[in-house]
């Protein structure tokens, strides 16, 4: 773990101003406990506590997750820690008026990256500096070119192969599926109070762990974040069982990007895919 | 064990289809209506189920409809511009088409999912339409993917 | 902990092979084997095997937990068919296969849970599937020689050499050979079985000392503070970064909820029973609406109570056994052994404890 000092100094003086002079009622970040191999979520309501916080190259957590908690919502307007990646969330979360911009005090925090290797999404993110937030902690740091034909690299090795060694593939992977839902409760853009996995008139997914729930599980997963997902990978990390939940964002992603020069959460004010169209849309192989 | 409907038997001379087709009120069911009373005829294999819209259909549907043992399933709406609704097909082209991309990056076979256009006025259309998807899923078979699952038996 | 001194009556030495020959051996006997596996790059899981080749003896644990084999994460319970005249044909699913199994290789924190599974599936209702799958069923557990920073099995009365409804406990060594613990009739036939290369030990040998896992917190503390906190903040707390999910119960080798499911099309259907985790709302949810568990903190509280107060107060036991998966398991860092640790400190110093302080 390598501590970023210097943000790690400014974010708790800003946390504990923010605190002490009433602006928010809680920030959220990350914290470490001794011994523990991640950072973790961090909620912060005492600016005496604000020492507490921590920023280094292990906050893999998607704060922003938080956000829509009726619990968190309670404690008043909210100050929470975001990266890059993280702000794309929330960018999502506020063009799907799930929360109002006024309730958030955005603390940018630039990073240069998560996870020792980097994580993917940190290889391919051109985020580093987070950009329109209320107040930014630490320097900007250097944005390096990236290049984005590693941007679906995941997907793009299931591409070449064919039809049955996909189902090969993906039947395998899905069949490990136990139906605990991790992939669902950590993603930030996953809200719903009541999941339609969990709907009983009709039932549209079996809830049994068979393939059969465990395909129509991950296929509206899959579907409801099409045009939202921003690719944090959540899911992925979460999944106990290493399903590659990831590939299958990056599918649908790299579709949205080819078709319709879409990626999500770069700005509160985009238009999801799904809720728009073009006149002029693709339309090959319809009869 | 989930069962298949009693008209289907195991023997490929006599197998028949069952071919799901959800259709929007305005156009294509429409359409289905003039086939029927143009006297057009087309074959049995496919069910029916009228929507309000092509926009209405969710991707839960198609998956139900091959867990329950449809071997190909058909969304069918307006053409661009002729929506009831504006604008539902517009929205529909583009999920639908999403989806597609969706199974098929799973594995499943895309041959089993079609979306096409039919007005009201294409009763000779939509009977073209019936045989040729009928003749193409014949060819393909039994959708072995699915019914492979629909036992439920596999899972760690 | 268990005594290291062991009854010298018990204990074997196998000689080196023996796991080929113990796989053959039973293979010829029609025994279905269950060894560890590697099923995908570092994850090892209990599967069927053919033969020892394809045995990895080199895992920490497996990662999901032994209670499947007998408590199947889904199972059919009855299957039904619409007949004429409206009438329902159902049919019981017969009862698992009585092909005996033989587990060579469980850890012995996941076969210790067992006990905590035993007295709830044989309590006021005898589970029949689940007894007939754990009576088919020879343990063979490997002693555990590598815990890690999450293992806290010396916490909850365990140790890496616990014997707790183990059939065999054995000890593998590194030349191939074998120092075997008999602990049940099952493992004294499992011995018989294995004659050919496995003899009794020579007079004096004892098991080596078991890895050394530190004693993180003490149950029968935080369960005198559980007594007394039904009602706190602390659970608030504790449920604020809990996102709900179900990882650490699903892995949890000693957690048992269900949910019974029915599925079916217009003809013919399955009722199913499927693992359910106390996390999740859904889980308590009444047909009227109402949730008797209607926030995070009730359901987090319901977990830790579950393992540390109401499952010892009814069966004599924590239902818990150090495994640590759900340790491993969480994604946001969430974590049962600082819970429980700051449970502890909280009986100590009194519930004057600032909450928020010691959490996070």
């Amino acid at each position: 773990m390598n501590v970023n000092s210097t943000v790690t100094e400014s974010l708790q003086s800003a946390a504990a101003t923010l605190l002490s002079e009433g602006k928010v009622g809680v920030v959220i970040g990350y914290g470490r406990d001794a011994g523990a191999s991640i950072s973790h979520p961090m909620f912060i309501r005492k600016p005496e506590d604000a020492e507490r916080l921590v920023f280094d190259d292990c906050c893999f957590g998607n704060l922003a997750v938080y956000l829509p908690r009726d619990k968190v919502r309670s404690m008043g307007k909210i100050g929470i820690v975001v990266k890059g990646c993280d702000l794309r969330a929330i960018n999502v979360l506020l063009r799907e008026h799930v929360v109002k911009r006024d309730d958030l005090v955005l603390i940018g925090v630039p990073c240069t990256g998560q996870g020792d290797p980097l994580l993917h999404k940190c290889s391919v993110c051109e985020q580093h500096n987070p950009e329109g937030c209320d107040m930014v902690v630490g320097d900007p740091v250097e944005q390096p070119a990236i290049d984005a034909t590693q941007r679906y690299k995941d997907a793009a090795s299931l591409d070449d192969k064919s039809l049955e060694e996909r189902w090969a593939f993906w039947s395998g992977q899905l069949s490990k599926c136990i139906r605990c839902y991790a992939c669902r409760n950590v993603c930030p853009l996953c809200y719903c109070k009541r999941c339609i996995t969990e709907k009983t008139i009709p039932q549209w997914i079996d809830t049994s762990a068979h393939l059969r729930g465990n395909v129509a599980w991950n296929v509206a997963r899959a579907f409801h974040l099409t045009g939202r997902c921003v690719g944090c990978g959540e899911c992925e990390r979460a999944c106990p069982m290493d399903i590659p939940l990831g590939a299958i964002n990056q599918k649908m992603a790299q579709l949205m990007d080819e078709w319709y020069g879409f990626h999500s959460g770069l700005s509160p004010d985009e238009k999801a895919p799904f809720t728009t169209f073009k006149v002029d849309d693709p339309e090959t192989g319809i009869l | 064990m989930i069962q298949k409907a009693k008209n289907e038997t195991t023997d490929p001379s006599e197998w028949q289809p069952r071919i799901v087709a959800f259709l929007c009120n305005w156009c294509s069911y429409a359409g289905a209506d003039l086939a029927g009373m143009s006297r057009l005829a087309y074959p049995a294999a496919i069910k029916i189920v009228r929507v309000p819209c092509s926009g209405r259909v969710d991707p839960m549907f198609v998956i139900k409809s091959f867990e329950q043992g449809a071997d190909l399933v058909l969304v069918s709406g307006c053409h661009p511009g002729d929506c009831h609704y504006t604008s539902g097909n517009y929205h529909a082209r583009r999920k639908l088409l999403a989806f597609r991309e969706l199974m098929t990056f799973f594995g499943i076979d895309p041959r089993r999912f079609k979306i096409s256009w039919v007005s009201a006025a294409e009763g000779a259309k939509w009977s073209n339409l019936v045989k040729e998807i009928t003749d193409e899923v014949k060819a393909l078979g039994p959708f072995e993917t699915y019914s492979e699952i629909l036992t439920g038996e596999t899972g760690p | 902990m268990r005594s290291t001194n062991v009854d010298e009556q018990t204990l074997y030495t196998a000689q080196a092979g023996w796991l080929k020959s113990a796989v053959d051996i039973l293979q010829g006997a029609g025994v279905d084997v269950m060894a560890p596996v590697e099923t995908e790059p570092g994850v090892v899981e209990l599967a069927t095997v053919k033969s020892s080749e394809a045995v990895t003896l080199d895992y920490q644990n497996v990662r999901l937990p032994l209670k499947r084999l007998f408590f199947p994460i889904t199972e059919v319970v009855l299957e039904f068919k619409s007949q004429p005249e409206g009438d329902v044909d159902v049919q019981s699913e017969p009862l698992v296969s009585e092909t005996e199994v033989v587990v060579l290789g469980a850890r012995p924190c996941g076969v210790a849970a067992l006990e905590a599974l035993d007295k709830v599936f044989h309590w006021d209702y005898d589970d029949v599937r689940y007894s007939a799958r754990r009576a088919r069923t020879t343990l063979i557990s490997f002693a555990c020689t590598r815990p890690d920073a999450q293992c806290f099995c010396t916490s909850v009365g365990g140790s890496p050499h616990n014997t707790t409804q183990s059939d065999v406990l054995v000890y593998l060594e590194e030349n191939g050979q074998a120092l075997m613990q008999v602990c049940s009739d099952k493992g004294a036939k499992f011995i018989e079985q294995l004659r050919d290369v496995v003899k009794p030990a020579p007079a004096g040998t004892q098991p080596p000392a078991p890895p050394e896992v530190k004693e993180k917190f003490d149950p029968a503390k935080a369960k005198a503070w559980l007594d007394e906190h039904f009602e706190s903040d602390f659970w608030t707390e504790v449920a604020l970064k809990c996102l709900g999910c179900g990882a650490c119960s699903y892995l949890c080798p000693t957690c048992h909820c269900f949910d019974i499911v029915d599925e079916a099309n217009w003809q013919a259907g399955q009722r199913r029973r499927n693992w359910d985790c106390c996390s999740h709302p859904m889980f308590t949810r009444h047909a009227s609406g109402h949730n008797p568990r209607p926030d995070q903190a009730s359901r987090c509280r319901q977990r830790i109570m579950h393992k540390f107060k109401y499952f010892p107060e009814r069966f004599g036991q924590v239902a818990c056994v150090g495994c640590g998966r759900c340790v491993r398991a969480c994604c946001v860092g969430q974590n049962l052994v600082s819970i429980l640790t700051d449970i502890e400190s909280k009986a100590k110093g009194g519930d004057k404890a600032d909450v928020a302080s010691t959490l996070n």
